[in-house]
């Protein structure tokens, strides 16, 4: 369904590039998120942009939109240096952003004309009176750089009941009005159908053969091999991988997921779990998806490895009684199991640490004991009543075994850092002495030494035998360090489960890969296993 | 974080100003008025006229304790007030019209109190409309249904009805009691208002239920993830701002002797405004009963103390209106702790 | 730092409550302004108000319109001239918040009390024990079920309602069509429907609708009950509205539906602003019954003067009043209420309730 032919490229060398990065880098704070990045975009050509989570793609968006003006380095636009302020200035020097959710840049209530022309509502050299039949006939104008030619019957009405793929073109068009030298789409298909998908490409296409510079971030090799003239890889906020076709795709993945000089980092404690705890059986995670099959033992560290999308957190929330399976079944410990809320897991020995730290699990402003005591009130209290002491003692145990820095158990958790106060809410959850601990993506924003004593704790967890521990996570890296069996979740199936020490790196990676390029029935990559 | 060059005694001693004065300050201002007041007017320090103004602000502290709750779990009661007057409708309705002796009165009301707040649980927790809206719109339908039963008339006794004879009953005794009655010197208003303000700080602040209420308020995911039952805990607030808007109702009812159909008309706002200056009493930045009752006896001393003075009602209300500003600052502006108010769950998410 | 430059700004706003305070002192209400001079009284004052001004507590159940601000303005300014210290709270219609004020105003043990207007059921419990605490107590305008030791004081109102419908029967004869806008609760409102019922029955009328209320701005809320009774019955021929703020509603309701020439309004009081209106061309007001409310809340403080000094004769003091046709106020050119006691001398209350050293000043 996608054509993979090769498109035609110039001469680089004889080109200059429409937009330049030289060095340019951003921090938040002491937390430095792009570092160095040094990138040209030419003119007629489709760059790919990849990175797993956090690895500096949005971020490194948000400069060249202008959305976040407090980068260094440099920026220039056909050869004169700028200093990107707003999102405004970015546009008129022709640099235009999709933003991957299409339903925030739609403005329900409004016509799809009005929507078309929505930048002129902030463009004070506009007229402020708002002309409905010049606004008609500028909107025309833009959906036919698209080819689109809707009906004015169309235009007036409100853009809230255009499909998803259909406000992707608006949004496409609105933003190629004033024929932008710069085209950023985030992830501009997650919500298209593999046919609207190849309507875009059609699109992308022939805006490329016009001149336009297109700089495409997606997590799907298959629209990459496709689509793009030259792929770029960031992680951790550094550009990894630049290279031109044909891509080397393992080269691309291996730099996408994890540092090669970690590759061979054995680990010689790997355990071998002996009693499942928990069995999923026949539930899909996700709507599309064939349904799962998946047991969970006692004694090892479960890492469950898939980029966004894969269904890891549904998976967690299935386990932790936050959703309930559209078909198939759970059983813990033996006996069926079905929570319907999270107090159920609760009482069944399954605790989660979630994904989103400051929204699902901190109380702000609260102390650092009252924080870690919320799921253990009862115990906490007699008759009713709450014990501080109780309160104060769990919250020292938890200090103590995850070393969190802190002035005491009556400090503010606001007061703490992003590393320690996950320490706290893995030591909360750690606290219950689950039977099954959940902890999707616990590392996030923490840092090395965080990141090594929650593990350690996961380990001291299982080692007492009758316990088990999941780690979901997008980070081979991680994986690597805290699994002791490690499976591969793509799109909400199994790619792979093995124990760390009968798997290695090339492996994982190969079993991304191969489910990727099967999905989308590209070129096969070079060094596809088996 | 600074590049003045200050020295950190300095610096410090600005911080710990500013604590001080988030911390006292309002409390500073109640006690920098209570003292005008004793010393320019002799009547304002009679122990008459501290019970008075107790009993004068009771229903209003009552309503607030429950428009508290409601901030509590994160969300707002605007049916207050029309709860309150509800129950002087229906108090009156049954006594009168119905011929029942106070006690089934009180029972009546108080059971219609957890029915209001029932159906804004409702609305709010299953039929998920934002809070503010939800309650505005009972609200009006309280007020309807209160005149639809009393036929749009304030009922009292003696009065003729449609079919031309006189109404039955009248309000007891037992009923008058709760405004006209004293224990010892002390109003039996007053002794509800300082026992409800009593009870609801000991479970706010030292039972697992009051802990669970503040959660659901601070980080309601957080909350649920942490296996309290979140819906249960909001229909469970709602319920008692319901049951409390009632109480003042009956204190209300008790009061005026009648079913005055336009009671509780002005009791919103002050419920809400004594409610939000809790929230900034002390500085602890949410909402609390002390604070609220605090809050209450502020209002109790200006309106009676401006009164003294022979400052106009409009004039007074414009200092009610700047102490709720100051408070509002206290809360938001110069506290360092994250306040926990919502104004209605419109402006989360 | 950004928290110490917050300081001033804190105390600042701390303070500004304290000087809301500070600066009562200087306009106490026993002064309303009055540019009129007092009228001069021909004999020294008699014990209590010889010495430190005698302390009296005005306690409303509403100040607002303008009947009860000219009925305010006229207390005030003869509590002055009679060595008054009048302390007025307002409850604004919240009957509970009288209570409240009575209660308080009990506490603070005036040398009188006046309450005026106001909920039987609500206030005489307070007032009997007002004057169990041996505090006189003076009502205007409000029923009591016992009025033991109390001056009562109204307005008549039977007189002011049988006036205008005598007028309201010679305008449209026996058996017509007519609407009815007043509010119960009410102890004048009450009084006025009782005449009201009398003479439905009397004269055969038939009541088209019968609607109104009451509340914090009554003139405006009456608008769209009236509208929609007119929309429903446009042929009515008079409407009865016994309150000259739900008057002045009624008046505007049948000028939005354009009846001003086939609809008569029968209005009770008057005021500057209802004089404004009835001589207004096309006004469909044609009587009203009218004292002059500032004359009567004089008179209402001199009853209690009298009553301190022991010189009232009796406990039960009404202040007669007037039919006032539009016709009158045109034919004489009145344009507001001064004129109107020029013009109609009865109405000051100059002989009522006075003494040589207590003249009407109002």
């Amino acid at each position: 369904m996608i054509d993979s032919s090769i498109p035609e490229g110039g001469d680089q060398a004889t080109l200059s590039p429409v937009v330049s990065l030289s060095g340019v880098s951003v921090a938040y704070g002491s937390n430095v998120v792009l570092t160095d990045v040094t990138l040209d975009f030419f003119a007629g050509r489709i760059t790919a942009l990849l990175g797993a989570n956090g690895a500096g793609k949005s971020t490194l968006i948000k400069a060249l939109s202008g959305a976040n003006p407090r980068y260094s380095g440099d920026i220039s636009i056909e050869g004169t240096l700028l200093h990107l302020s707003s999102p405004v200035l970015a546009k008129a020097h022709g640099i235009s952003t999709v933003h991957q959710k299409v339903a925030d840049g739609i403005v329900p209530g409004l016509s799809i004309a009005e929507n078309v022309m929505l930048d002129d509502l902030a463009n004070a050299s506009r007229h402020p009176l708002r002309n409905a039949k010049q606004s008609l006939l500028d909107a025309r104008a833009a959906l036919a750089t698209l080819g689109l030619d809707w009906p004015d019957s169309l235009l007036v009405q409100d853009a809230a009941r255009l499909s998803i793929s259909d406000a992707q073109l608006l949004v496409l068009a609105r933003a190629l009005r004033g024929t932008p030298r710069l085209l950023i789409l985030d992830e501009p298909t997650s919500a298209l159908t593999a046919a609207e998908a190849e309507r875009l490409f059609t699109v992308l296409r022939s805006l490329r053969d016009t001149g336009l510079s297109i700089v495409y971030v997606s997590h799907r090799f298959g629209e990459i091999e496709a689509l793009a003239d030259r792929v770029v890889v960031l992680r951790d906020g550094v550009v990894q991988h630049n290279s031109e076709r044909p891509f080397a795709w393992n080269a691309i993945l291996h730099d996408m997921l994890g540092r090669a000089t970690e590759l061979e980092q054995t680990r010689v404690d790997v355990r071998r779990g002996h009693d499942v705890v928990a069995h999923v059986s026949g539930v899909p995670l996700l709507p599309a998806a064939p349904p799962l099959d998946l047991e969970v033992r006692t004694g090892e560290v479960l890492g469950i490895l898939g980029l966004i999308g894969a269904g890891k957190t549904e998976l967690a929330e299935l386990l932790a009684g936050l959703a309930r399976p559209a078909s198939g079944s759970l059983s813990l410990g033996g006996e069926p199991y079905a929570p319907k809320r999270p107090s159920d897991a609760l009482r069944r020995g399954v605790v989660l640490v979630p994904e989103d730290r400051q929204r699902q699990a901190l109380l702000p402003g609260w102390s650092v004991a009252h924080n870690i005591s919320i799921p253990f009130l009862k115990l906490s209290s007699a008759l009713g009543t709450l014990r501080g002491a109780r309160e104060i003692s769990r919250a020292q145990q938890v200090i103590d075994s995850l070393g969190v820095v802190t002035a005491g158990p009556s400090a503010s958790i606001d007061d703490l850092s992003g590393g320690n106060q996950q320490k706290v809410v893995v030591g909360r959850w750690l606290s219950a002495e689950p039977r099954l601990a959940l902890l999707d993506e616990p590392f996030r924003g923490v840092d090395i030494s965080a990141r090594r004593e929650i593990g350690d704790r996961l380990k001291d967890l299982v080692a007492a035998g009758d316990a088990a521990a999941v780690v979901l996570s997008s980070d081979i890296d991680e994986i690597l360090e805290v699994a002791d069996r490690i499976i591969v979740l793509v799109a909400g199936a199994i790619e792979l489960d093995a124990y760390a020490d009968e798997t290695d790196r090339a492996s994982i990676v190969g079993a991304f890969l191969g489910a990727r390029t099967r999905d989308h029935s590209a070129v096969p990559p070079e060094g596809h296993p088996k | 974080m600074t590049s003045a060059p200050l020295s950190p005694t300095t610096a410090s001693f600005a911080e710990r100003g500013a604590a001080f004065v988030v911390r006292w300050g309002f409390i500073a201002v109640t006690v920098a008025l209570i003292a005008y007041f004793v010393i320019t007017e002799p009547n304002f320090r009679t122990l008459d006229n501290v019970f008075g103004m107790l009993k004068f602000i009771a229903p209003t502290a009552i309503a607030g304790l429950g428009v508290m709750l409601a901030i509590t779990v994160g969300g707002i009661d605007l049916s207050v007030g029309a709860s309150a007057g509800f129950a002087v409708s229906i108090a009156a309705w049954t006594m009168v019209i119905g011929n029942q002796v106070g006690g089934v009165a009180i029972g009546v009301v108080l059971l219609g109190g957890l029915l209001i707040g029932g159906l804004n649980a409702f609305l709010i927790v299953v039929a998920r409309i934002p809070d503010l809206l939800a309650t505005l719109a009972t609200s009006f339908v309280i007020v309807g249904l209160k005149l639809l039963i009393v036929d749009g008339k304030s009922i009292s006794s003696q009065m003729s009805l449609a079919d031309g004879s006189t109404a039955p009953g009248k309000f007891t005794a037992d009923y008058l009691w709760l405004d006209r009655g004293s224990l010892g010197p002390v109003p039996i208003p007053v002794i509800i208002f300082v026992a409800i303000t009593a009870l609801l700080w000991f479970i706010l602040e030292h039972t697992r239920w009051g802990r669970a209420l503040y959660a659901v308020g601070a980080n309601a995911e957080a909350a649920r993830l942490a296996g309290i039952r979140v819906q249960l805990y909001r229909t469970v607030a709602y319920m008692g701002c319901g049951l409390l808007a009632s109480i003042a109702g009956l204190l209300l009812g008790a009061r005026i002797g009648q079913g005055d159909v336009s009671a509780g008309n002005s009791l919103l706002l002050d419920a809400v405004a004594v409610a939000l200056v809790g929230v900034s009493v002390l500085g602890i930045g949410r909402p609390n009963a002390w604070g609220t009752a605090l809050g209450a006896i502020l209002i109790a001393v200006m309106v009676t103390g401006f009164t003294m003075v022979g400052l106009p009602y409009y004039a007074q209300d414009f200092g009610k209106g700047i102490v709720l500003l100051i408070a509002l600052l206290f809360s938001f502006t110069f506290s360092r702790r994250r306040t926990v108010v919502t104004a209605g769950s419109t402006t989360s998410s | 730092m950004a928290i110490s430059r917050r300081i001033p700004l804190i105390v600042l706003a701390a303070t500004t409550v304290l000087a809301l305070s500070a600066c009562a002192q200087s306009n106490g209400t026993t002064s309303e302004g009055s540019t009129d001079a007092p009228a001069t009284a021909s004999a020294a004052l008699p014990a209590p108000f010889d010495g430190d001004p005698v302390k009296v507590a005005l306690v409303r159940q509403s100040g607002a319109g303008d009947y009860f601000e000219a009925w305010g303005a006229g207390a005030a300014k003869q509590a002055k001239s009679a060595n008054i210290d009048l302390t007025v709270t307002d409850a604004r219609n919240d009957n509970a918040k009288q209570a409240s004020d009575l209660e308080q105003a009990i506490a603070s043990k005036p040398d009188a009390i006046i309450v005026d207007h106001g909920q039987t059921d609500t206030l005489q419990p307070l007032i009997t024990q007002a004057v169990t605490a041996g505090i006189p107590v003076v009502v205007y305008d409000l029923a009591l079920t016992d009025a033991t030791g109390v001056v009562t004081t109204s307005q008549s109102d039977e007189s002011m309602a049988s006036g205008v419908l005598d007028q309201l029967i010679d305008d449209v004869g026996d058996g017509a069509k007519v609407g009815y806008v007043s509010a119960s609760g009410y102890a004048a409102l009450d009084r006025r429907d009782v005449v009201w019922k009398k003479y439905v029955a009397d004269h055969k009328l038939d009541v088209a609708f019968s609607t109104g209320k009451v509340s914090e701005s009554t003139a405006t809320d009456n608008i769209p009950l009236v509208d929609a009774a007119l929309k429903q019955n446009p042929d009515v021929k008079a409407i009865f509205a016994p309150y000259d703020e739900i008057t002045k509603g009624v008046v505007q309701a049948v000028n939005q539906n354009n009846l001003g020439s086939k609809v008569k309004v029968y209005g009770i009081d008057i005021s500057n602003a209802d004089i404004e209106v009835i001589t207004a061309d096309g006004s469909p007001w044609v009587a009203t019954s009218a004292t002059d409310p500032s004359a009567v809340g004089a008179a209402v403080v001199r009853s209690l003067a009298l009553k301190l000094a022991g010189q009232l004769d009796e406990d039960d003091v009404q202040f007669p009043a007037k039919t006032i046709t539009q016709s009158f106020l045109k034919d004489n050119s009145i344009d507001n209420v001064t004129s109107l006691r020029d013009k109609e001398p009865s109405l000051d209350l100059s002989d009522q309730v006075t003494a040589d050293w207590l003249p009407a000043n109002s």
